[in-house]
């Protein structure tokens, strides 16, 4: 079998693209929205930068990954990162490795650094494993609206999956009331007030923090993120969120609703997730306070909310307010300079599920 | 660009092969813990030993360590 690759650049992207051959939809996958996402980034490459490096198997695409460029933050400097989307090769062509050589061209493009991605699948974690990324691994915990999807899952149907659901919405919902005290309180202290334009003083949130490392979520990466999406749903929603205390900005959170027809076996399912947070002074208003204020503001219709963190009180907070461990997100970073020496100490991060591309996802 | 440093930096990518196994005329392919993972750090050896980008294909069109080494140093 004799494969050829191609690159598609940035230019290429903003003077549009036509995809010939494509059978896989592996080319032109969810083409408009990311194009759209692609080109409005704050740091969208230049037009000889590599947006899709692709193989084709006999001028078929069979596998490609596209490349974006973000920013870090590394003590009072910003330096450029570099990350990857939508690595995929079309199954019945994945027992020719060609998965882990697209995942290397990314690293081997001179100017890319330092790379980071975030949201990354089982299949492809042993990629960054065998290329010595630093990985950071922490627990993604979720909270269950509305048990008929999982019902759904296991064969109920019609009349037995109505019922199963009332019988397991109605104490998990009285469960969430019950323990719901401390959010009432807050809610007497702090407003949440949505906005479509997010504050520049967020920089200074999310720029002093106190940690070494962070990927730049400043406003113009916030304001991107809110703006775009990959799929284009029309149900795939961003919101974003000040939290005032009387009339004080304190802090901000942000959340995302996504359609998926089927997860894991579940099908059309409504996902809240929140995704970004940020707080003047965590020890007046922490994380898990934060998300016992935005709870309440999914819409009704999402069946499932989850999020990530690292921190273990905020790990038990979560579980008081019914949320379950599921899972671990994962973030790798690669420091191809060897200077950033200490790196891989988790505990210079400030680390969000909100990483690379997962909020556009 | 030293062959026996090249095999030394190759050999550094298996896990569970003895370092004794590698030398220049070892079929790379045919050793028991080869799979497209190793190959994957093999690439990304050579781009941060040597700077030199390898594909898929330089990787498939090498038989031994050696011809692989050749590659390498003809990318230079």
């Amino acid at each position: 079998m004799e494969f050829n690759s191609r690159i598609i650049t940035y230019g290429d992207l903003r003077k549009g693209l036509t995809f010939e051959n494509d059978k896989y939809g592996i080319a032109s996958y969810e083409y408009e929205p990311r194009r759209k996402a692609f080109l409005s980034n704050p740091c969208a490459g230049a037009d000889d930068d590599v947006f899709m490096y692709l193989v084709e198997a006999e001028n078929v695409p069979v596998g490609r990954t596209m490349l974006f460029d973000t920013r870090i933050k590394v003590g009072n400097e910003i330096l450029p990162l570099y990350s990857g989307s939508a690595l995929q090769v079309e199954e019945s062509y994945q027992k020719y490795g060609l998965g882990g050589e697209i995942f290397a061209y990314g690293g081997t493009i001179k100017k890319r650094k330092l790379n980071l991605s975030a949201g990354i699948s089982d299949m492809a974690l042993p990629l960054y494993k065998v290329t010595k990324y630093h990985i950071f691994e922490f627990p993604k915990l979720l909270r269950i609206n509305n048990s008929r999807i999982l019902l759904g899952k296991y064969g109920l149907k019609g009349f037995l999956l109505t019922t199963a659901g009332v019988l397991i919405n109605y104490p998990l919902h009285i469960y969430y009331f019950l323990t719901k005290g401390k959010t009432r309180r807050l809610k007497k202290q702090y407003k949440l007030e949505k906005t479509e334009i997010v504050p520049q003083w967020v920089d200074d949130i999310v720029l002093n923090d106190g940690h070494k490392y962070a990927e730049v979520h400043d406003q113009k990466w916030l304001q991107w993120n809110l703006n775009n999406n990959f799929k284009g749903h029309e149900r795939d929603v961003q919101s974003f969120y000040i939290i005032k205390k009387k009339e004080e900005n304190v802090g901000f959170v942000m959340t995302k609703e996504r359609f998926r027809p089927e997860v894991q076996g579940m099908k059309n399912v409504m996902i809240g997730s929140i995704v970004e947070w940020g707080s003047i002074d965590e020890t007046k208003l922490n994380e898990a306070n934060i998300y016992r204020l935005v709870l309440d503001t999914f819409a009704k219709d999402v069946d499932i909310i989850e999020t990530a963190t690292n921190n273990s009180d905020t790990q038990h907070e979560l579980k008081r307010m019914g949320f379950i461990h599921h899972g671990d997100a994962h973030i790798a970073f690669k420091d191809k300079t060897k200077q950033l020496t200490d790196s891989g100490d988790v505990s210079l991060w400030r680390l969000r599920y909100g990483y690379a591309d997962v909020i556009l996802n | 660009m030293e062959l026996k440093e090249f095999i030394e930096h190759f050999a550094e990518q298996f896990e569970e092969t003895d370092a004794s196994t590698f030398a220049a005329e070892t079929k790379f392919r045919d050793l028991e813990e080869w799979s497209s993972l190793i190959a994957l750090s093999i690439i990304a050896m050579a781009d941060e030993e040597y700077d030199v980008t390898l594909k898929g294909d330089d990787i498939r069109s090498a038989e031994t360590i050696e011809d692989l080494f050749n590659v390498v140093k003809a990318k230079l």
